[in-house]
Protein backbone atom coordinates (compact mmCIF):
# COMPACT_ATOMS: atom_id res chain seq x y z
CA UNK A 1 0.00 0.00 0.00
CA UNK A 2 1.37 3.28 -0.53
CA UNK A 3 2.22 5.49 1.74
CA UNK A 4 1.28 9.08 2.57
CA UNK A 5 2.71 11.12 5.14
CA UNK A 6 1.36 14.50 6.64
CA UNK A 7 3.03 16.77 8.73
CA UNK A 8 0.22 18.97 9.88
CA UNK A 9 0.01 20.39 13.65
CA UNK A 10 -3.63 20.96 14.18
CA UNK A 11 -5.09 17.61 15.37
CA UNK A 12 -8.17 17.78 14.00
CA UNK A 13 -7.18 18.52 10.29
CA UNK A 14 -4.67 15.92 10.63
CA UNK A 15 -7.78 13.47 11.63
CA UNK A 16 -9.89 14.98 8.38
CA UNK A 17 -6.87 14.27 6.04
CA UNK A 18 -6.68 10.63 7.06
CA UNK A 19 -9.88 10.05 7.44
CA UNK A 20 -10.12 10.82 3.88
CA UNK A 21 -6.65 8.52 2.57
CA UNK A 22 -6.22 5.50 4.68
CA UNK A 23 -8.85 3.79 3.13
CA UNK A 24 -6.54 4.11 -0.30
CA UNK A 25 -3.20 5.28 1.43
CA UNK A 26 -0.73 3.64 4.55
CA UNK A 27 -1.06 7.41 6.32
CA UNK A 28 1.59 8.16 8.50
CA UNK A 29 0.77 11.70 10.39
CA UNK A 30 3.76 14.07 12.49
CA UNK A 31 1.96 16.16 14.99
CA UNK A 32 3.75 19.89 14.14
CA UNK A 33 6.86 20.56 12.07
CA UNK A 34 9.39 19.38 14.72
CA UNK A 35 8.04 15.85 14.63
CA UNK A 36 8.12 16.87 11.12
CA UNK A 37 11.66 16.67 10.90
CA UNK A 38 12.04 13.75 12.34
CA UNK A 39 9.68 11.48 10.50
CA UNK A 40 11.54 13.14 7.04
CA UNK A 41 14.77 11.21 7.99
CA UNK A 42 13.24 8.12 8.19
CA UNK A 43 9.62 7.69 5.74
CA UNK A 44 9.06 5.63 3.15
CA UNK A 45 6.31 7.51 2.55
CA UNK A 46 5.76 8.62 -1.95
CA UNK A 47 4.36 11.98 -1.40
CA UNK A 48 4.24 14.79 1.52
CA UNK A 49 1.26 16.35 2.50
CA UNK A 50 2.43 19.78 3.72
CA UNK A 51 0.92 22.06 6.31
CA UNK A 52 2.32 26.13 5.88
CA UNK A 53 1.25 27.68 9.00
CA UNK A 54 3.15 26.04 11.72
CA UNK A 55 5.18 27.51 14.89
CA UNK A 56 8.48 26.90 15.47
CA UNK A 57 9.13 24.79 12.86
CA UNK A 58 7.15 26.08 9.60
CA UNK A 59 6.24 24.35 6.37
CA UNK A 60 8.56 26.77 4.34
CA UNK A 61 10.86 25.54 7.02
CA UNK A 62 10.58 22.29 5.99
CA UNK A 63 10.46 22.73 2.28
CA UNK A 64 13.81 25.03 3.14
CA UNK A 65 15.30 21.54 4.95
CA UNK A 66 14.48 19.37 1.82
CA UNK A 67 16.00 21.59 -0.78
CA UNK A 68 19.29 21.17 1.19
CA UNK A 69 19.76 18.13 1.59
CA UNK A 70 17.77 16.70 -1.82
CA UNK A 71 14.78 14.92 -0.51
CA UNK A 72 12.99 14.59 -3.55
CA UNK A 73 9.37 13.39 -2.11
CA UNK A 74 6.51 14.57 -4.28
CA UNK A 75 5.35 17.71 -2.07
CA UNK A 76 1.71 18.67 -2.07
CA UNK A 77 0.92 21.92 0.18
CA UNK A 78 -2.26 21.74 2.20
CA UNK A 79 -3.17 25.38 3.60
CA UNK A 80 -5.77 27.65 4.51
CA UNK A 81 -3.76 30.84 3.69
CA UNK A 82 -5.55 33.64 2.71
CA UNK A 83 -4.02 34.89 -0.31
CA UNK A 84 -3.50 31.19 -1.71
CA UNK A 85 -2.74 32.22 -5.36
CA UNK A 86 -0.22 34.05 -4.57
CA UNK A 87 1.26 31.61 -1.72
CA UNK A 88 1.01 28.62 -4.50
CA UNK A 89 2.79 30.89 -6.84
CA UNK A 90 5.75 31.73 -4.51
CA UNK A 91 6.39 27.91 -3.16
CA UNK A 92 5.94 26.58 -6.99
CA UNK A 93 8.66 28.96 -7.80
CA UNK A 94 10.84 28.58 -5.08
CA UNK A 95 10.47 24.83 -3.92
CA UNK A 96 8.58 23.12 -7.31
CA UNK A 97 5.96 22.04 -4.86
CA UNK A 98 3.64 19.48 -6.52
CA UNK A 99 0.07 20.45 -5.62
CA UNK A 100 -1.74 22.68 -3.55
CA UNK A 101 -5.00 22.00 -1.31
CA UNK A 102 -6.84 24.34 0.14
CA UNK A 103 -8.46 23.10 3.82
CA UNK A 104 -11.46 24.22 2.97
CA UNK A 105 -11.64 22.18 0.18
CA UNK A 106 -10.28 18.96 1.45
CA UNK A 107 -13.21 16.85 1.02
CA UNK A 108 -13.24 17.71 -2.45
CA UNK A 109 -9.93 18.43 -3.49
CA UNK A 110 -7.24 15.94 -1.26
CA UNK A 111 -7.69 12.65 -2.71
CA UNK A 112 -8.19 14.17 -6.24
CA UNK A 113 -4.36 15.48 -6.01
CA UNK A 114 -2.98 12.63 -3.97
CA UNK A 115 -3.98 10.96 -6.69
CA UNK A 116 -2.78 13.02 -9.79
CA UNK A 117 0.54 13.49 -7.65
CA UNK A 118 1.27 10.02 -7.63
CA UNK A 119 0.06 8.87 -11.19
CA UNK A 120 2.53 11.53 -12.45
CA UNK A 121 5.69 10.33 -10.39
CA UNK A 122 4.71 7.10 -11.33
CA UNK A 123 3.67 7.88 -14.94
CA UNK B 1 35.18 121.63 -29.02
CA UNK B 2 31.18 121.31 -28.78
CA UNK B 3 29.93 120.29 -25.52
CA UNK B 4 27.86 117.49 -26.02
CA UNK B 5 26.80 116.96 -22.75
CA UNK B 6 25.50 119.89 -20.33
CA UNK B 7 25.53 122.98 -20.99
CA UNK B 8 27.71 124.25 -18.25
CA UNK B 9 26.68 127.79 -16.76
CA UNK B 10 24.11 129.83 -18.59
CA UNK B 11 20.73 129.12 -19.24
CA UNK B 12 19.41 126.19 -18.92
CA UNK B 13 21.59 124.23 -16.93
CA UNK B 14 19.42 124.59 -13.56
CA UNK B 15 16.84 123.54 -14.83
CA UNK B 16 18.37 120.54 -16.53
CA UNK B 17 20.09 119.34 -13.45
CA UNK B 18 16.33 119.80 -11.47
CA UNK B 19 14.25 117.73 -14.22
CA UNK B 20 17.06 115.40 -13.98
CA UNK B 21 16.77 115.41 -10.00
CA UNK B 22 12.69 115.74 -9.94
CA UNK B 23 12.67 112.52 -11.77
CA UNK B 24 15.42 110.81 -9.99
CA UNK B 25 13.72 107.26 -8.09
CA UNK B 26 15.25 108.38 -5.19
CA UNK B 27 15.08 111.37 -3.02
CA UNK B 28 17.84 113.79 -3.47
CA UNK B 29 18.58 116.67 -0.41
CA UNK B 30 21.44 119.11 0.06
CA UNK B 31 23.04 121.10 2.98
CA UNK B 32 25.74 123.13 3.81
CA UNK B 33 28.49 122.14 6.53
CA UNK B 34 26.49 123.82 8.85
CA UNK B 35 23.30 122.00 8.14
CA UNK B 36 21.18 124.25 6.79
CA UNK B 37 18.86 122.62 3.37
CA UNK B 38 19.97 123.92 0.53
CA UNK B 39 17.89 121.48 -2.17
CA UNK B 40 15.40 118.75 -2.36
CA UNK B 41 13.78 117.05 -4.99
CA UNK B 42 10.31 115.94 -5.89
CA UNK B 43 11.00 112.85 -4.39
CA UNK B 44 11.67 114.03 -0.89
CA UNK B 45 8.44 115.95 -1.13
CA UNK B 46 6.39 112.62 -2.03
CA UNK B 47 8.43 110.80 0.79
CA UNK B 48 8.01 113.66 3.71
CA UNK B 49 5.13 115.32 2.65
CA UNK B 50 6.47 118.82 2.78
CA UNK B 51 6.88 121.30 0.11
CA UNK B 52 10.68 122.27 -0.64
CA UNK B 53 9.77 125.60 0.53
CA UNK B 54 8.63 124.56 4.07
CA UNK B 55 12.63 123.04 3.96
CA UNK B 56 14.91 124.95 1.81
CA UNK B 57 16.58 127.70 3.71
CA UNK B 58 16.41 125.66 7.68
CA UNK B 59 18.01 123.71 9.49
CA UNK B 60 18.79 119.84 8.37
CA UNK B 61 17.29 118.52 11.84
CA UNK B 62 14.35 120.93 11.34
CA UNK B 63 12.57 117.62 9.76
CA UNK B 64 12.24 116.91 13.70
CA UNK B 65 10.42 119.72 14.46
CA UNK B 66 8.36 118.68 11.41
CA UNK B 67 7.89 115.45 12.68
CA UNK B 68 8.73 113.38 9.91
CA UNK B 69 11.01 111.38 11.80
CA UNK B 70 9.83 109.34 14.54
CA UNK B 71 10.87 110.07 18.21
CA UNK B 72 12.86 106.69 18.71
CA UNK B 73 14.78 107.67 15.01
CA UNK B 74 16.03 111.14 16.30
CA UNK B 75 19.18 110.20 18.15
CA UNK B 76 20.35 108.19 15.00
CA UNK B 77 19.41 110.89 12.94
CA UNK B 78 21.48 113.50 15.29
CA UNK B 79 24.67 110.73 14.45
CA UNK B 80 24.10 111.13 10.60
CA UNK B 81 23.96 114.67 10.47
CA UNK B 82 27.13 114.96 12.90
CA UNK B 83 28.74 112.15 10.89
CA UNK B 84 28.17 114.26 7.45
CA UNK B 85 28.76 117.77 9.09
CA UNK B 86 32.25 116.12 9.71
CA UNK B 87 32.54 115.30 6.90
CA UNK B 88 32.25 111.66 6.70
CA UNK B 89 30.01 109.50 4.74
CA UNK B 90 27.08 107.88 6.55
CA UNK B 91 24.96 105.12 6.23
CA UNK B 92 22.95 103.54 4.43
CA UNK B 93 20.43 103.87 7.72
CA UNK B 94 16.55 102.91 7.63
CA UNK B 95 14.21 106.01 9.05
CA UNK B 96 10.42 105.76 9.04
CA UNK B 97 9.71 108.86 7.70
CA UNK B 98 5.88 110.38 9.62
CA UNK B 99 3.91 112.55 6.71
CA UNK B 100 1.25 114.70 7.75
CA UNK B 101 -1.18 112.57 6.49
CA UNK B 102 -0.41 109.93 9.13
CA UNK B 103 1.08 107.38 6.97
CA UNK B 104 5.08 106.45 7.22
CA UNK B 105 7.32 105.27 4.52
CA UNK B 106 10.42 102.84 5.39
CA UNK B 107 13.33 104.71 4.18
CA UNK B 108 17.01 104.25 3.58
CA UNK B 109 19.38 107.25 3.79
CA UNK B 110 22.92 107.59 2.38
CA UNK B 111 24.93 110.84 2.52
CA UNK B 112 28.53 111.93 1.54
CA UNK B 113 30.72 115.10 1.13
CA UNK B 114 31.11 117.12 -2.04
CA UNK B 115 33.72 119.88 -2.62
CA UNK B 116 31.70 122.91 -4.56
CA UNK B 117 34.72 125.44 -5.21
CA UNK B 118 36.05 126.03 -1.53
CA UNK B 119 32.57 124.79 0.05
CA UNK B 120 31.80 121.23 1.59
CA UNK B 121 28.88 120.45 0.84
CA UNK B 122 26.19 116.92 2.01
CA UNK B 123 24.46 115.58 -0.58
CA UNK B 124 21.96 112.68 0.70
CA UNK B 125 19.94 109.98 -1.07
CA UNK B 126 16.71 108.82 0.53
CA UNK B 127 15.42 105.50 -1.06
CA UNK B 128 12.08 104.24 -0.35
CA UNK B 129 12.11 100.91 0.95
CA UNK B 130 8.24 100.60 0.86
CA UNK B 131 8.17 97.84 -1.85
CA UNK B 132 11.81 96.55 -0.61
CA UNK B 133 9.63 96.04 2.70
CA UNK B 134 6.71 94.82 1.57
CA UNK B 135 8.68 92.19 -0.68
CA UNK B 136 10.78 91.35 2.14
CA UNK B 137 7.49 90.62 4.68
CA UNK B 138 6.10 89.22 1.91
CA UNK B 139 9.18 86.60 1.61
CA UNK B 140 8.85 86.32 5.40
CA UNK B 141 5.08 85.60 5.37
CA UNK B 142 5.72 82.94 2.27
CA UNK B 143 8.61 81.38 4.58
CA UNK B 144 6.43 81.18 6.87
CA UNK B 145 3.38 79.46 5.27
CA UNK B 146 5.84 77.17 3.87
CA UNK B 147 7.11 76.36 7.36
CA UNK B 148 3.78 75.29 8.14
CA UNK B 149 2.75 73.65 5.32
CA UNK B 150 5.38 71.58 5.89
CA UNK B 151 4.48 70.95 9.37
CA UNK B 152 1.17 70.01 7.78
CA UNK B 153 2.68 68.11 5.53
CA UNK B 154 4.37 65.68 8.47
CA UNK B 155 1.73 66.18 10.33
CA UNK B 156 -0.42 64.29 7.62
CA UNK B 157 2.12 62.05 6.55
CA UNK B 158 2.52 60.53 9.96
CA UNK B 159 -1.50 60.02 9.99
CA UNK B 160 -1.55 58.30 6.63
CA UNK B 161 1.15 55.99 8.26
CA UNK B 162 -0.57 55.38 11.36
CA UNK B 163 -3.87 54.97 9.00
CA UNK B 164 -2.11 53.02 6.70
CA UNK B 165 -0.68 50.94 8.85
CA UNK B 166 -3.99 50.55 10.96
CA UNK B 167 -5.55 49.37 7.30
CA UNK B 168 -3.10 46.85 7.10
CA UNK B 169 -3.58 45.12 10.43
CA UNK B 170 -7.33 45.50 9.70
CA UNK B 171 -6.90 43.12 6.64
CA UNK B 172 -4.77 41.21 7.90
CA UNK B 173 -7.27 40.30 10.59
CA UNK B 174 -10.33 40.26 8.11
CA UNK B 175 -7.61 37.63 6.23
CA UNK B 176 -6.26 35.65 9.41
CA UNK B 177 -10.45 35.53 10.63
CA UNK B 178 -11.09 34.20 7.54
CA UNK B 179 -8.45 31.56 7.71
CA UNK B 180 -9.68 30.70 11.53
CA UNK B 181 -12.84 29.65 9.98
CA UNK B 182 -11.73 28.17 7.35
CA UNK B 183 -9.50 25.30 8.98
CA UNK B 184 -12.67 23.92 11.26
CA UNK B 185 -15.04 24.68 8.09
CA UNK B 186 -12.65 22.55 6.07
CA UNK B 187 -12.71 19.76 9.09
CA UNK B 188 -16.31 19.70 9.65
CA UNK B 189 -17.59 19.49 5.55
CA UNK B 190 -14.79 16.18 5.78
CA UNK B 191 -16.80 14.85 8.73
CA UNK B 192 -20.10 15.92 7.20
CA UNK B 193 -19.33 14.14 3.77
CA UNK B 194 -18.17 10.82 5.46
CA UNK B 195 -21.81 11.13 7.63
CA UNK B 196 -23.53 11.33 4.53
CA UNK B 197 -22.52 8.15 3.62
CA UNK B 198 -24.54 5.86 4.97
CA UNK B 199 -21.81 2.82 5.99
CA UNK B 200 -20.26 4.45 8.45
CA UNK B 201 -23.22 3.83 10.87
CA UNK B 202 -21.77 0.64 10.79
CA UNK B 203 -18.54 1.73 12.80
CA UNK B 204 -19.55 3.48 15.53
CA UNK B 205 -15.61 4.70 16.57
CA UNK B 206 -15.77 6.42 13.37
CA UNK B 207 -19.29 7.59 13.98
CA UNK B 208 -18.03 9.23 17.07
CA UNK B 209 -15.16 10.36 15.96
CA UNK B 210 -16.89 12.41 12.87
CA UNK B 211 -19.63 14.09 15.74
CA UNK B 212 -16.60 15.11 17.89
CA UNK B 213 -15.07 16.93 15.00
CA UNK B 214 -18.30 18.70 14.02
CA UNK B 215 -18.82 19.36 17.25
CA UNK B 216 -15.59 20.65 18.29
CA UNK B 217 -14.78 22.57 15.24
CA UNK B 218 -18.34 24.38 15.38
CA UNK B 219 -17.58 25.58 18.53
CA UNK B 220 -14.31 26.76 17.45
CA UNK B 221 -16.23 28.57 14.50
CA UNK B 222 -18.22 29.91 17.27
CA UNK B 223 -15.44 31.49 19.39
CA UNK B 224 -13.96 33.11 16.35
CA UNK B 225 -16.83 34.66 15.21
CA UNK B 226 -17.89 35.87 19.00
CA UNK B 227 -14.12 37.01 19.23
CA UNK B 228 -14.14 39.01 16.21
CA UNK B 229 -17.71 40.73 16.55
CA UNK B 230 -16.37 41.28 20.30
CA UNK B 231 -13.11 43.18 19.01
CA UNK B 232 -15.84 45.24 16.50
CA UNK B 233 -17.73 46.04 20.06
CA UNK B 234 -14.88 47.37 21.66
CA UNK B 235 -13.91 49.89 18.35
CA UNK B 236 -17.43 51.04 19.16
CA UNK B 237 -17.34 51.49 23.08
CA UNK B 238 -18.04 48.27 24.77
CA UNK B 239 -19.93 48.37 28.22
CA UNK B 240 -19.39 46.14 30.64
CA UNK B 241 -21.94 45.18 33.30
CA UNK B 242 -20.34 44.91 37.07
CA UNK B 243 -21.98 43.54 40.07
CA UNK B 244 -20.05 41.66 42.95
CA UNK B 245 -18.95 38.44 41.57
CA UNK B 246 -17.38 35.61 43.10
CA UNK B 247 -13.79 35.24 41.50
CA UNK B 248 -12.59 32.25 42.97
CA UNK B 249 -15.49 30.01 41.88
CA UNK B 250 -15.31 31.48 38.73
CA UNK B 251 -12.24 30.51 38.28
CA UNK B 252 -12.82 27.37 39.72
CA UNK B 253 -15.30 26.70 37.02
CA UNK B 254 -12.90 27.30 34.50
CA UNK B 255 -10.73 25.24 35.76
CA UNK B 256 -12.48 22.09 35.98
CA UNK B 257 -13.76 22.93 32.33
CA UNK B 258 -10.25 22.75 30.61
CA UNK B 259 -8.50 20.10 33.28
CA UNK B 260 -9.96 17.52 30.89
CA UNK B 261 -8.90 18.67 27.85
CA UNK B 262 -4.99 19.43 28.98
CA UNK B 263 -4.73 16.04 30.53
CA UNK B 264 -6.20 15.09 27.16
CA UNK B 265 -3.04 16.00 25.39
CA UNK B 266 -1.05 14.76 28.22
CA UNK B 267 0.14 17.97 30.14
CA UNK B 268 -0.57 18.51 33.94
CA UNK B 269 -2.96 20.52 35.14
CA UNK B 270 -2.42 22.21 38.69
CA UNK B 271 -4.65 24.96 40.58
CA UNK B 272 -4.23 26.86 43.62
CA UNK B 273 -6.85 29.23 44.09
CA UNK B 274 -7.58 29.88 47.67
CA UNK B 275 -10.92 32.14 48.75
CA UNK B 276 -10.84 35.81 47.16
CA UNK B 277 -12.78 38.59 48.13
CA UNK B 278 -15.89 39.14 45.78
CA UNK B 279 -14.77 41.24 42.99
CA UNK B 280 -16.94 44.06 41.31
CA UNK B 281 -17.05 43.46 37.61
CA UNK B 282 -18.85 41.70 34.68
CA UNK B 283 -18.78 38.63 35.30
CA UNK B 284 -19.31 36.60 32.00
CA UNK B 285 -16.26 39.16 30.61
CA UNK B 286 -13.90 38.12 33.22
CA UNK B 287 -14.82 34.62 32.87
CA UNK B 288 -13.86 35.26 29.39
CA UNK B 289 -10.10 36.74 30.40
CA UNK B 290 -9.42 33.19 32.63
CA UNK B 291 -10.86 31.03 30.01
CA UNK B 292 -8.91 32.38 27.13
CA UNK B 293 -5.44 32.78 28.95
CA UNK B 294 -5.70 29.03 30.26
CA UNK B 295 -7.12 28.05 26.41
CA UNK B 296 -3.93 29.55 24.85
CA UNK B 297 -1.70 27.99 27.46
CA UNK B 298 -3.24 24.36 26.65
CA UNK B 299 -2.78 25.51 23.16
CA UNK B 300 0.69 26.12 23.19
CA UNK B 301 1.42 23.69 25.44
CA UNK B 302 2.90 20.20 23.96
CA UNK B 303 4.53 18.78 27.54
CA UNK B 304 4.88 19.87 30.87
CA UNK B 305 1.72 21.65 32.20
CA UNK B 306 -0.01 24.46 33.08
CA UNK B 307 -0.81 25.81 36.37
CA UNK B 308 -3.61 28.46 37.21
CA UNK B 309 -2.46 30.76 40.88
CA UNK B 310 -4.52 33.28 42.22
CA UNK B 311 -4.19 35.64 45.22
CA UNK B 312 -5.18 38.53 47.24
CA UNK B 313 -3.00 41.10 48.40
CA UNK B 314 -2.98 44.40 49.09
CA UNK B 315 -6.26 45.74 48.13
CA UNK B 316 -5.83 43.64 44.79
CA UNK B 317 -6.41 40.09 43.62
CA UNK B 318 -3.57 38.47 40.89
CA UNK B 319 -4.30 35.69 38.92
CA UNK B 320 -1.77 33.73 36.76
CA UNK B 321 -1.73 31.10 34.20
CA UNK B 322 1.92 29.57 33.50
CA UNK B 323 3.23 26.91 31.33
CA UNK B 324 5.30 24.81 29.65
CA UNK B 325 5.00 25.40 26.26
CA UNK B 326 6.61 27.15 23.14
CA UNK B 327 6.32 30.23 24.44
CA UNK B 328 6.41 33.72 22.36
CA UNK B 329 8.99 34.99 19.52
CA UNK B 330 10.63 37.71 20.69
CA UNK B 331 9.21 40.07 17.65
CA UNK B 332 5.87 39.00 18.58
CA UNK B 333 6.06 40.26 22.26
CA UNK B 334 5.31 43.51 21.61
CA UNK B 335 2.34 43.28 19.37
CA UNK B 336 0.81 40.64 21.15
CA UNK B 337 -1.85 42.74 22.99
CA UNK B 338 -2.59 44.20 19.69
CA UNK B 339 -6.54 45.07 18.74
CA UNK B 340 -6.36 43.48 15.61
CA UNK B 341 -2.87 41.49 16.32
CA UNK B 342 -2.81 37.74 16.42
CA UNK B 343 0.64 35.22 16.92
CA UNK B 344 0.40 33.31 13.19
CA UNK B 345 1.75 30.42 13.74
CA UNK B 346 -0.63 28.18 13.20
CA UNK B 347 -3.22 27.22 16.26
CA UNK B 348 -6.58 28.45 16.42
CA UNK B 349 -7.33 32.04 17.20
CA UNK B 350 -4.11 32.89 18.97
CA UNK B 351 -3.47 36.11 19.78
CA UNK B 352 -6.85 37.87 19.22
CA UNK B 353 -8.04 36.86 23.19
CA UNK B 354 -5.35 38.73 24.55
CA UNK B 355 -6.38 42.14 23.07
CA UNK B 356 -9.79 41.54 24.32
CA UNK B 357 -8.64 40.47 27.68
CA UNK B 358 -6.24 43.66 28.10
CA UNK B 359 -9.88 45.25 27.32
CA UNK B 360 -11.38 43.42 30.06
CA UNK B 361 -9.28 43.77 32.57
CA UNK B 362 -8.11 47.39 31.88
CA UNK B 363 -11.97 48.35 31.50
CA UNK B 364 -11.91 46.83 35.34
CA UNK B 365 -9.12 49.27 36.72
CA UNK B 366 -6.95 46.52 36.46
CA UNK B 367 -3.21 45.32 34.53
CA UNK B 368 -2.69 42.75 32.61
CA UNK B 369 0.97 41.61 31.21
CA UNK B 370 3.28 38.45 30.71
CA UNK B 371 7.02 37.11 30.73
CA UNK B 372 8.06 34.41 28.32
CA UNK B 373 11.14 32.48 27.63
CA UNK B 374 10.85 31.14 23.33
CA UNK B 375 10.99 27.27 24.07
CA UNK B 376 10.45 27.23 27.83
CA UNK B 377 7.02 28.61 28.04
CA UNK B 378 4.91 32.13 29.17
CA UNK B 379 3.26 33.21 32.25
CA UNK B 380 -0.08 35.63 32.15
CA UNK B 381 -0.91 37.26 35.01
CA UNK B 382 -3.67 40.20 35.65
CA UNK B 383 -4.26 41.75 38.93
CA UNK B 384 -7.85 43.71 39.61
CA UNK B 385 -8.51 46.11 42.96
CA UNK B 386 -10.56 44.79 45.34
CA UNK B 387 -12.06 48.42 46.25
CA UNK B 388 -14.35 48.66 43.62
CA UNK B 389 -17.95 49.63 44.54
CA UNK B 390 -20.13 46.49 44.94
CA UNK B 391 -23.46 48.27 45.59
CA UNK B 392 -24.91 49.05 42.41
CA UNK B 393 -24.60 47.62 38.84
CA UNK B 394 -23.26 49.89 36.77
CA UNK B 395 -21.89 49.76 32.69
Amino acid sequence: MTKVLIIEDEPDIATAMRMLLDTDYKVEVALGGKLGLQRLAKTDAEVLLLDINMPEVSGRDILEHMRKNGIKLPVIVVTAVACADSVRNELENKYRIDGFVSKTYLTEELQKEVKRVLSKRKG
Amino acid sequence: MADKTLPVGGYGSREILETVLDNSPDGVYLHNSTGIILYTNKKIEELTGHKKEEMLGKPFLEFTKMNVLELRDVPKAALLFGGALLGRPTGPDEFYFKRPDGSRVPVEVKSFPIMVGNERLVIGAVRDLTERKYAMRLELEVAERLAEIETQKKKLADAYEGLKSLDEMKTKFVQDTAHELKTPLGVMLVAVSFLKKKDVTTDPARYEEMVDLIFRNSQRMRKTIEDTLEIYKIEKGRQYEKKATDFDEMIKAVTDQFTPIARQKGLEFGTDVPNLPEIHCDPKAMRTVVENLVENAIKYTDKGRIDVAARSDDGKISVSVKDTGIGIPEEAQKYIFGRFYRVSAGGSGAGIGLSICKHIVESHGGTIGFTSSPGKGSTFEFTLPTDHECKDVST
